[in-house]
């Protein structure tokens, strides 16, 4: 009798600890899949590098290493490893090269130039919302792996950062007009 | 308010003294039905079959006597609400069509996928703009809960239904509903998680498509909403589902008179002007940040 109710007991304190152990992987692979949400949205605004390249070269009055400059951008981000951090860098400088675009008015007043700014409007809402769901998973996984007895079972779990703005030329927001 | 009170004066003077005939009708209908049912009922008490056939008989002959009152659509309701609400509502959109004895279809609501489990189903007070594509009406859910002795009817909702059209459609389902736990039994979408507690507080959102919820509810949609909500004391739930735009509101029965109380009481006709005017506010300003997301 005594052996059956320790065997019991056992037995159920193993299907709490694979529970706890599985849900803790479930929320880490949630993070991971946020991760490569925010990447992906990060890397489709370079592919409107091309559209950019046509609103600078039909203009005559244009800077060469303007345009040298946005090339090298997109060679250099579709070469790179997935990693969030240079791809956020990537797309700061793409905003400045963007922002240059604004001193010259006959490319401001172009109809490829407003379409590109329309298009730069619903990437930013969307790498903004991939952001939010990021930073949301990652606080649940990390709730979940240092709360009590989770953080004794799962000593193998380390905490996932949240995504926060580093740099401080990152935090100057650039303001593009229409 | 100015407004108001200028067309209140107008109605007023053109109506109230017809309408106030009628209101009297109406209140000795409801006062002649109710004496009629209070003595039906006492034939089940009293238990001497004399008494209680001679009671059922008055009582056939009163209804014949009175059949007209019993059994007439009641000109008071039909004056009211072709005349007096008909205004209020134009006063608040003048390209709003009102149509009192019209309604909404189930299968509209059912389109709206607000999984409210109910039994019976009342719309009346259908509302139509065609230029902003708006379709809108008084509507009451109730569900009949137990059996036997411990049967009753509980109202599941009460108040104005509304859809819009979108000018685009985002191929996803989005529900914004107030935070009551039994929701969560009849919605298949799994409740997402959002970075604003008061919102959380006071609302839940299901959806198949996380990306398209967080990109309508942002951190200012959000707080504007509750603020709205609180400061005007107006509760709703929205369902977006495909490129149309469903919203609840919990505004309780509106557009009805009161036969008790003064006619054409003040108060209740600036309720529903108010009302109906937050109503459409609300309804524009959810769905511009909707349309927001095309850019």
């Amino acid at each position: 009798m005594n052996i059956f109710l320790i065997i019991s007991i056992l037995f159920i304190l193993i299907v709490i600890y694979v529970s706890i152990y599985n849900n803790a992987i479930y929320l880490k692979n949630k993070v991971e899949q946020s991760i490569s949400s925010v990447d992906v949205y990060l890397k489709q605004r370079f592919n409107l590098i091309p559209n950019l390249v046509e609103c600078v070269k039909s203009y005559s009055n244009y800077e060469r290493d303007l345009l040298e400059n946005i090339v090298k951008l997109r060679e250099d981000c579709l070469n790179d490893d997935k990693n969030i951090s240079k791809n956020l860098n990537y797309n700061n400088n793409l905003n400045n090269l963007i922002a240059r675009l604004e001193s010259y008015p006959e490319i401001k007043a172009s109809g490829t130039y407003i379409k590109l700014q329309q298009s730069l409007i619903k990437m930013e809402n969307q790498i903004q919302a991939a952001r939010r769901i990021l930073n949301i998973d990652v606080t649940k996984y990390n709730t979940f792996i240092k709360v009590f007895p989770n953080s004794i079972l799962l000593f193998g779990f380390k905490e996932e950062e949240l995504f926060k703005i580093n740099d401080e030329e990152e935090k100057n927001n650039i303001d593009i007009e229409v | 308010m100015e407004k108001f009170n200028n067309e209140y004066n107008e109605v007023y003077n053109m109506y109230n003294d017809d309408l106030e005939v009628l209101r009297k009708k109406e209140k000795a209908r409801f006062i002649l039905i109710f004496v009629l049912v209070l003595i039906f009922f006492s034939t089940l008490i009293i238990s001497n079959n004399m008494y209680s056939i001679s009671v059922i008989l008055v009582i056939i002959v009163l209804v014949i006597l009175n059949r007209k009152i019993i059994f007439s659509r009641s000109m008071y309701y039909i004056l009211f609400k072709e005349k007096i609400i008909r205004r209020i509502i134009n006063l608040v959109n003048d390209k709003l069509d009102y149509y009192p004895e019209k309604s909404i279809t189930v299968d509209l609501y059912s389109r709206s996928l607000f999984s409210d489990n109910f039994t019976d189903f009342f719309s009346n007070d259908l509302i139509l703009s065609k230029e902003n594509n708006i379709v809108m009406s008084d509507l009451v859910l109730t569900r009949v809960e137990g059996s036997g002795k411990k049967r009753r009817t509980v109202t599941v909702f009460e108040g104005m239904f509304l859809k819009l059209e979108l000018d685009f459609n985002i191929n996803s389902n989005v529900r914004v509903l107030l935070d009551k736990c039994m929701y969560d039994i009849y919605i298949k979408e799994k409740k997402i998680d959002i970075d604003s507690s008061e919102f959380e507080e006071k609302f839940n959102i299901y959806t198949n498509n996380r990306m398209i919820a967080m990109q309508i509810f942002t951190s200012d949609v959000m707080a504007e909403i509750i603020e709205y909500m609180i400061k005007n004391e107006l509760e709703f739930e929205v369902s977006i589902v495909n490129n149309e735009l469903f919203i609840k509101y919990n505004t309780g029965n509106m557009f009805e008179p009161n036969v008790f109380k003064k006619n054409l009481d003040k108060e209740l006709l600036y309720f529903y002007y108010v009302k109906l005017e937050k109503v459409l506010y609300v309804s524009d300003m959810i769905k511009k940040i909707v349309n927001n997301l095309e850019g």
